[in-house]
């Protein structure tokens, strides 16, 4: 398989896993923020009225914070996110690959990489300055818990594009070939 | 056999150095044969949790997530939540020193029967109180200083509050003697070591320290082992003749070596305790506990020297008394460090009196 139809087929894959998601989940932690108990009269009377004007539509709600996969110690400005789907990989491997995309930084295209592993080598990773999102296998009764978090994940990250492990073991990766956009 | 068991998750938050997940994995070794111990670690030191047999999961911490702390409240609420509904823990242990709120709604959507709060105390003044109410945890825990007791601080439910001795990842009957310990790190049984841990250093830089206190020490005869960080961002650069270590827990080890030098943590002042060495401690200042108290009350029960290193005077004055107290030997008073063992009973009382009731 090129590298092209190997990028298609695992981004295939994550779309019908984030498909797969639970719509309900990130619903169900919604998480409001209440207003700090100790406020004045006239904070309290402020709160009201804004309240009320966007209850009616006349002032735009407040944008929700976004979630960033940056890290503070990380190098480089990017904010757009491309995700390394290394579930299943042999921790030697993975390091290599990891070397690999390291070597390809030139061609991230001022994307950052989101590691997605259920390998436990964060001593390693923790040197590489990425975003690790560790999917951990459960023992019974949480047997479900990695393909639950895998499509969640899948879906988190829904508009990222996704490589294979084997994108940062080939040798003579031009950047276009990522597919990065 | 596990899930038999009653399930205990551990929330620990990721601090300068690993404090809060050894706090939980002490609790979760004494916990063992007893309750299922399954941790969500904000540090990202996962295989030293995997290697102690717990089953773990991890997310970035707020501290080095570009995100706003409100977004990032918001992702911990869905991933601590989706593991409480897969494990349905009977407990949920947060170490830490606030909170969060995502952690705390993820408790109440997930029905979390009860939650407590393991909070070590001795903050410096300019402290700010948390404005989380310990009425909210049905435990809470406090993991005390040298010299505490056991003792119960609030007994009304919830918000049943206790203060232990000091909690040690290892019991004293753990660490390998002195040859032991430098069989299982390679090292010659003859000849004067130290070793320096003085922190991943992701918080403050310790490097000028380091290279400085390592200078001192050379000069003295003695061979530098430097205990590399789980969860270093960076290391730090070391001259070539200073040996490199990564192993885990470093008490187990510390009585291969004449001289410890390291930061006033709360666990590394206990484990200094248990393994008599004498030691250099380095209190920094940068952070939430007071070090350099901590470092203070330790003095009397083990051989200490404290100092913050900061200029070369500074570095040969402490490390001329630091080769004074080699002769001193082992552990100066009696210590109780049996914390765990006490906040686990209580642990456990807890899920007594839920299965009772």
């Amino acid at each position: 398989m090129t590298l092209a139809e190997e990028i298609e087929v695992l981004r295939r894959q994550l779309l019908k896993l984030a498909s797969e998601s639970e719509p309900l989940l990130a619903a169900r932690y919604a998480l409001r923020f209440p207003p700090p108990e100790q406020l004045s009269t006239y904070r309290r009377f402020r709160l009201a009225v804004g309240h009320t004007l966007r209850a009616l539509g006349l002032r735009s709600s407040r944008p929700i914070e976004p979630w960033l996969t940056g890290l503070r110690h990380q190098e480089g400005k990017g904010e757009q996110p491309f995700i390394i789907w290394a579930i299943g990989a042999d921790r030697d491997v993975l390091r290599q690959a990891c070397r690999g995309f390291v070597s390809l930084q030139n061609a991230w295209s001022g994307r950052i990489p989101v590691l997605v592993t259920d390998v436990a080598d964060f001593a390693y990773f923790s040197r590489l300055g990425w975003l690790v999102e560790y999917v951990p296998t459960l023992s019974p009764p949480a047997e479900h818990y990695a393909t639950r978090k895998a499509r969640y994940l899948a879906w988190h990250y829904r508009d990222a594009p996704a490589l294979p492990i084997s994108a940062g073991l080939r040798e003579g990766v031009r950047p276009e070939e990522l597919l990065l956009g | 056999m596990t899930d038999t068991l009653p399930c205990v998750i551990f929330f620990n938050i990721n601090g300068s150095g690993l404090g809060h997940l050894s706090r939980c994995l002490a609790y979760a070794r004494r916990l063992q044969g007893r309750a299922r111990s399954v941790f969500f670690s904000l540090a990202s030191a996962v295989e030293i949790i995997r290697d102690m047999g717990f089953e773990a999961d991890y997310f970035v911490s707020p501290f080095w997530s570009r995100s706003h702390i409100n977004a990032w409240n918001r992702e911990l609420a869905v991933r601590v939540g989706l593991m409480f509904e897969e494990l349905r823990p009977e407990v949920v242990v947060f170490d830490g020193t606030w909170p969060f709120h995502g952690f705390m709604h993820a408790c109440d959507v997930a029905g979390v029967p009860q939650k407590v709060w393991s909070n070590r105390g001795l903050h410096k003044e300019d402290f700010e109180p948390v404005p989380v109410k310990e009425s909210a945890f049905d435990l809470i825990i406090q993991p005390g200083e040298i010299g505490a007791n056991f003792s119960i601080d609030r007994d009304e439910r919830p918000g049943r509050k206790i203060t232990t001795p000091p909690v040690t990842l290892l019991r004293n009957n753990e660490l390998l003697d002195r040859t032991q310990a430098r069989d299982a790190l390679g090292l010659p049984r003859e000849g004067r070591f130290a070793l320096f841990s003085l922190g991943p250093g992701n918080l403050k830089d310790v490097s000028d320290i380091a290279h400085g206190l390592i200078d001192v020490i050379r000069r003295q005869g003695f061979t530098v082992v430097w205990a590399q960080a789980p969860i270093s961002v960076r290391d730090v650069p070391i001259p070539a003749d200073v040996v490199p270590i990564a192993v885990y827990p470093l008490v187990r080890y510390m009585r291969a070596f004449d001289l410890f030098a390291g930061a006033a943590g709360y666990n590394t002042c206990y484990e200094i305790i248990q393994a008599g060495v004498p030691s250099l401690v380095v209190p920094n200042t940068l952070l939430a506990d007071d070090q350099a108290r901590r470092a203070e009350m330790i003095a009397g029960y083990a051989p200490v020297v404290i100092s913050p290193c900061e200029t070369a005077a500074e570095r040969n004055e402490a490390v001329a008394r630091l080769v004074g107290l080699e002769s001193e030997g082992a552990q100066r008073g009696p210590a109780g460090l049996d914390g765990a063992e006490q906040a686990v009973e209580e642990i456990l009382a807890l899920i007594g009196r839920r299965a009772a009731a």
